[in-house]
Order: structure tokens, then C-alpha cells, then sequence
């Protein structure tokens, strides 16, 4: 019955951790602030706080359609290239892309009103013709991330001339499906009254919803993991860099956040083919170009129900889905994890072309 | 963790950042609490059920204090941020006391700065209860995550334990008790009244902060609201011009570019057709 504590063991224990901690304060301090975004690329065109960048490559590109990374407007897109060896862009480039990502920036108190319509059919529209007027093509690749991928989503089914395919990665389509979590935080909250109050809805709001959601592992676990990382700069760098990249948030502009958390959070209007960006319908039946949907079977933000519900909702006759044996953010930094995709991505790309 | 904690304090929505504060500090004590060397050997030294439960029982009663005082905290931070609002509201309400009992129908002059202050109150309030009724949920948890963690330090038969299993048996037990917290329609029902009411409380002092300044001449966030909204709307027509432009000087481009075709190709015909004629009178 007594559980078993032995005080020398816990002193030696203790001792020993109180050591490491000592440790990790030096190595702390040695630290060099750390860098994201590990591949080379040009800012070719900016548009208000939108920058659109083009990965450069010493090999011209294989494939004649250029990708379009287009990422969620929560946080921000160096999760995507934190270093050479775990980078979905530096991927996508050797596997014979021309890679592009539209970085939203970081949205000001004047941009409080920019609608979802803006960000749409605004900056992605105006981004999609800089590239296609660059390459004299018509068409580019979409790879949407996370909410990212619904934006694209709505972009393709609004205007799917100008869509080659797209490439959904963790993105939330039903949002009501397998029991979501944020959906049930969202259910009760008047999201009229908190945009009229807050204007943009400021990050650290959303960090600590987001921590909230697994407080435990991210405000303790994660610290007590790092003691063991004391002995290892290259994976206490890995360390410093997530912890920069989780807290490092944009502001959410007012109106595209009041619209994304009524239409897509509450009404689901996504899937019920009521969405309307401005004064357009974004038609679910318009998504006949091919489309590759990737999500993680143990995903605590977007279920995987909730992604692989576009298969039904996507009338294409070429769509294929990848579910992955990860967690949402494993998808960006588990080598195992994108050791088993980066290649279908890359064949699938190239299949498309 | 403190320098974290501290840094959500100064978070611009108090009662929201407040959250992540809150739980953060609940770690921070839970930790120490079960870090007590006392606590731990009383619950070692337990040798019969009646007495692991009683030594839990007195983890339970430690751990209640500590989460009434961080509640407090969390109250008094609000009410602290807070504090420069009301009283902006009273100075706003010319001299009228918050405390003096309103009479049913605010009468006279300042019977809109009495309602004003009415409103501010009652908000103030609101958002109290939604705070309290949010700790109730944290209390619901805390107690959980003892009861779970003295039920897997039971369930522990004669392994031997050091700190980090201690701390993955608190880590698991907790997350056991949070989860089903979290996805609970209380929880959710009891967070959306915390945010409903932080915005309303909010916005009433935003409406008397921008009567102050545009009483005193000053440009008001109202005003740049309005102002940020009409430079949106000009930035979309700009762009739908600039839009229509670019279609236009294409069509035109195009329309050139088919008037020279149409011109070349009238000339290749005009020359072919006078071709045959001369071919035809040179034959002749």
C-alpha cells in the first residue's frame, strides 16, 4: 500500500537536476538568438503587409507549374523551413518545384476591417496572377496549411481556372466533425461583441487559447523535457526555435476573424454550401481539380474527421487523402513523419504538372 | 515560469490572458504542493486505504487556500486594470458617486452619464460572476486532478518512485482530470460567458473613454475606427479600379494586337488576290 520513495534517491535525483538546470541556464545564455527560415528566397512582390516569396534554387524547376504555399493567418509560416533537414519548402524546391509563399504579414490596427473576402479574393488572387504573369502561365498548385488550406480551398472553388490542384495539409473542412475541440470553445462566444470590442483580436488572446487547450504538456511538460536537452546544442537550437515559433503570433485582422469564427467555427457554412466571401458563393461543387488532402490521425486541433470530410464534400475525380500517424505539428517537424509524405507531395506534384 | 506568467498579466484583455495566468500559477503551486517533502512522506508513510485518503484529504485542504488566493489574484489584477476606467467613468459622470443609491428613472441633466455609469457597473459586475463561475470550473479540476493523482499513486503497488515518475504520474492525472473539463458544455458555456462578458465590460468603458476625448477634442478610437473602415472601403475600390485598368489596357492590348493580325492578313489577302491578276497579265 505505502508508495515507495526512497530519500537518498530523490537527493541524488535532485541533485542531479539541479545540476542540469544550472547547465541549462549557461547553455541559455551561450545560445545565439536562433534564426528561422532556413532556405534562400526573394520577396518578389508585396502588396499592403502581404509579401510573396520565391524560394531560389541553383536547378531550374522540373515542373512547369509553380506551387503557392499558402499558409494559416494564425501564426506564422517558418514552421514550414525551421531548418534545412525538416523544411517543407526546401522539399518541395529539390523535388523539382518552383516554390512560392504568400506571407500575410503582420495585420496593423488599420487593417482591422479586412475581411476574409480581401484576404481571398484580395492579396491570394493578386498573388496567383503575379506568379502566373512571372511564368506566363495560367495555373499554379495550391498547397494550403492549416486554416491556409481553407482559404485555398474557397480560392479554388471561386476561381478554379487558375487552379492546377491543390494539396490540403492538416486543414479543417467539416468543422464540426470528430468532436473538435475549438469548435466547442467557439460555441458559446459572441464573436460580434468581441470584435467590436477588441478590433483585431490580439495574439496573445489566441495563445492562450491555444495553450489552454494542453496546458499541461505546454506550460510544464515541455520545460521539464528541456532539462534533458542540456547536453545536446543542436536539440536544445530545435528547442529555441519551436518556442520562438509557438509564441510568435500575428495579431488576427477583426473582420476575417469574426467571419471565420461565425461562418466556419459556428455555422459550418463551409460544408453546408453557404459560405460567401464578399459577394460571392464559394461553391464546394466547383473543387473538380485534383486535390491531395493530408491530415494527422492525432490531431488535437483539426480532427482528422474534420479533414477528410472534404472528400466527400469535393466533387474531383482525382482525389487521394494521406493520413498520417502524427500529431498537427508533427507534420512540420518529425523527420519520421515527413520522411513518410515529403515524397508522395513531390510525385504528386509531378503527376500533376 | 514567473517571468512568464508575468509577462500575460500585462496582456491587453486582462480577463482572458488572465486564463492562461491562472493556469499557469495552478501548475506552479500543484508543483510545489506535491514537491512538499512532508506531503509525500505522509502519503509514503500511509500504510492503510483510511489513511492514504486522509493524507490526500490534507493535499486537498493545502491545495484549496492556494486556489482561492490565485482566484483573488486573477479578480484583483482585473479589477487593478480596470480600475483607471471607473474612474474615468466617475469623472466622466461630473462628480456623481458610484456608491450613492440611483434612483429608478435617472432624472435631469446627467441622467445619461448616470446610465452610463449604471452600465459600467453592471458590466463590471457581469464580468466578476463570469470570472467566478470560470474558477468554479478550475476548482472542478484541481480537486479531479488530486483525486486522480492519489489514485494512480495507489495504483503504484511496491515500484519505487523518483521525481520525474512523480511528476508524469501528476502530469497524467491532471491531464486526465482536464480533459474531460475541457470538452464538457459547461466549460464551454462558462468560458463563452467570460468572453461575452470581458468584451461588454470593455466596450462600455470604450464608449465613455471616447465621449471623454471627443469632449476634450481629441481624436477618439471611435473616430479611427470609422476612419480605418472608410480607408478599407477606398482601399478596395482602389484596387477594383486599379483591376479594371489592368483589364482594360489587356482588352486594348489584345484589340491592337488583332487589328494588326486583321491588317496583315487583309494585306496578305489584298496581295494574293492582286497576285493572280498580274500573274494572270503577265501571262496575258
Amino acid at each position: 500500500m505505502p508508495i515507495k520513495l526512497d530519500p537518498a534517491h530523490i537527493e541524488r535525483e535532485w541533485r542531479e537536476l539541479s545540476g542540469r538546470l544550472a547547465r541549462l541556464h549557461e547553455e541559455l545564455r551561450r545560445q545565439r538568438p536562433v534564426t528561422l527560415a532556413a532556405s534562400p528566397r526573394q520577396a518578389v512582390w508585396q502588396d499592403d503587409g502581404a509579401t510573396l516569396y520565391r524560394y531560389l534554387s541553383d536547378r531550374p524547376a522540373r515542373n512547369r507549374t509553380p506551387v503557392l504555399i499558402v499558409y494559416s493567418l494564425i501564426n506564422r509560416p517558418s514552421i514550414l523551413d525551421l531548418r534545412p533537414q525538416r523544411s517543407l519548402v526546401g522539399a518541395l524546391r529539390d523535388g523539382g518545384s518552383d516554390v512560392y509563399l504568400l506571407d500575410w504579414g503582420y495585420p496593423t490596427p488599420a487593417d482591422r476591417f479586412l475581411s476574409l473576402d480581401d484576404y481571398v479574393n484580395g492579396y491570394l488572387d493578386r498573388a496567383v496572377r503575379e506568379i502566373c504573369r512571372r511564368h506566363d502561365c495560367d495555373e499554379v498548385a495550391l498547397l494550403g496549411v492549416c486554416q491556409g488550406g481553407t482559404l485555398a480551398l474557397c480560392y479554388a472553388a471561386l476561381h478554379p481556372q487558375r487552379v492546377r490542384g491543390v494539396i490540403t495539409l492538416v486543414t479543417p473542412v467539416d468543422f464540426h466533425a470528430g468532436e473538435s475541440v475549438l469548435y466547442r470553445l467557439c460555441k458559446h462566444i459572441d464573436f460580434d461583441r468581441v470584435v467590436d470590442a477588441a478590433g483585431n483580436v490580439p495574439a496573445d488572446v489566441l495563445n492562450a487559447i491555444f495553450v489552454s487547450l494542453k496546458p499541461y504538456r505546454v506550460l510544464s511538460q515541455r520545460y521539464v523535457d528541456m532539462l534533458g536537452l542540456v547536453d545536446d546544442p543542436q536539440a536544445m537550437t530545435e528547442f529555441l526555435r519551436m518556442e520562438q515559433w509557438m509564441y510568435d503570433s500575428p495579431d488576427q485582422a477583426g473582420e476575417a476573424f469574426r467571419q471565420f469564427a461565425k461562418d466556419c467555427y459556428q455555422r459550418n457554412a463551409l460544408v453546408r454550401g453557404e459560405l460567401r466571401l464578399g459577394d460571392h458563393a464559394v461553391d464546394p461543387a466547383r473543387l473538380t481539380m485534383p486535390i491531395l488532402n493530408v491530415y494527422a490521425s492525432a490531431d488535437h486541433l483539426v480532427p482528422p474527421a474534420s479533414a477528410a470530410a472534404l472528400g466527400a464534400l469535393a466533387p474531383s475525380r482525382d482525389y487521394c487523402e494521406i493520413a498520417l500517424d502524427s500529431g498537427h505539428l508533427g507534420v512540420f517537424i518529425s523527420g519520421r513523419v515527413q520522411r513518410a509524405f515529403f515524397p508522395a507531395l513531390i510525385d504528386w506534384l509531378r503527376d500533376h504538372d | 515560469m514567473n517571468h512568464n506568467a508575468e509577462a500575460v498579466s500585462r496582456h491587453r484583455t486582462p480577463a482572458l490572458a488572465g486564463i492562461a495566468n491562472v493556469l499557469q500559477l495552478i501548475f506552479q503551486r500543484g508543483m510545489d504542493l506535491i514537491s512538499d517533502a512532508g506531503l509525500l512522506s505522509r502519503l509514503a508513510a500511509a500504510s492503510t486505504p483510511g489513511e492514504f485518503e486522509q493524507a490526500l484529504e490534507t493535499l486537498r485542504q493545502r491545495f484549496e487556500p492556494e486556489l482561492d488566493d490565485i482566484v483573488r489574484r486573477w479578480l484583483e489584477q482585473t479589477a487593478a486594470t480596470l480600475l483607471s476606467w471607473q474612474g474615468l467613468i466617475t469623472a466622466v459622470g461630473a462628480g456623481l458617486d458610484p456608491r450613492a443609491n440611483p434612483p429608478a428613472q435617472p432624472l435631469g441633466p446627467l441622467q445619461h452619464k448616470r446610465r452610463q455609469l449604471d452600465a459600467g457597473n453592471a458590466a463590471l459586475a457581469a464580468l466578476r460572476d463570469a470570472q467566478l463561475e470560470f474558477a468554479g470550473q478550475l476548482r472542478l479540476i484541481a480537486g479531479n486532478a488530486i483525486a486522480g493523482f492519489g489514485a494512480a499513486l495507489q495504483s503504484q503497488d511496491d515500484r519505487e518512485l523518483g521525481l520525474r515518475e512523480l511528476f508524469d504520474l501528476w502530469l497524467e492525472a491532471s491531464e486526465a482530470a482536464y480533459e474531460p473539463v475541457l470538452h464538457s458544455d459547461d466549460y464551454s458555456a462558462s468560458l463563452g460567458r467570460l468572453v461575452n462578458a470581458a468584451a461588454d465590460a470593455l466596450r462600455v468603458l470604450q464608449r465613455v473613454r471616447d465621449e471623454a476625448l471627443e469632449a476634450l477634442r481629441l481624436p477618439s478610437p471611435r473616430e479611427l475606427a470609422a476612419m480605418q473602415q472608410r480607408m478599407q472601403q477606398l482601399r478596395r475600390e482602389q484596387r477594383a479600379m486599379q483591376q479594371a485598368l489592368a483589364d482594360a489596357q489587356a482588352w486594348r492590348q489584345e484589340l491592337t494586337e488583332l487589328r494588326a493580325e486583321l491588317a496583315r492578313l487583309r494585306g496578305t489577302g489584298r496581295a494574293r488576290r492582286r497576285r493572280p491578276r498580274r500573274e494572270g497579265s503577265r501571262a496575258d
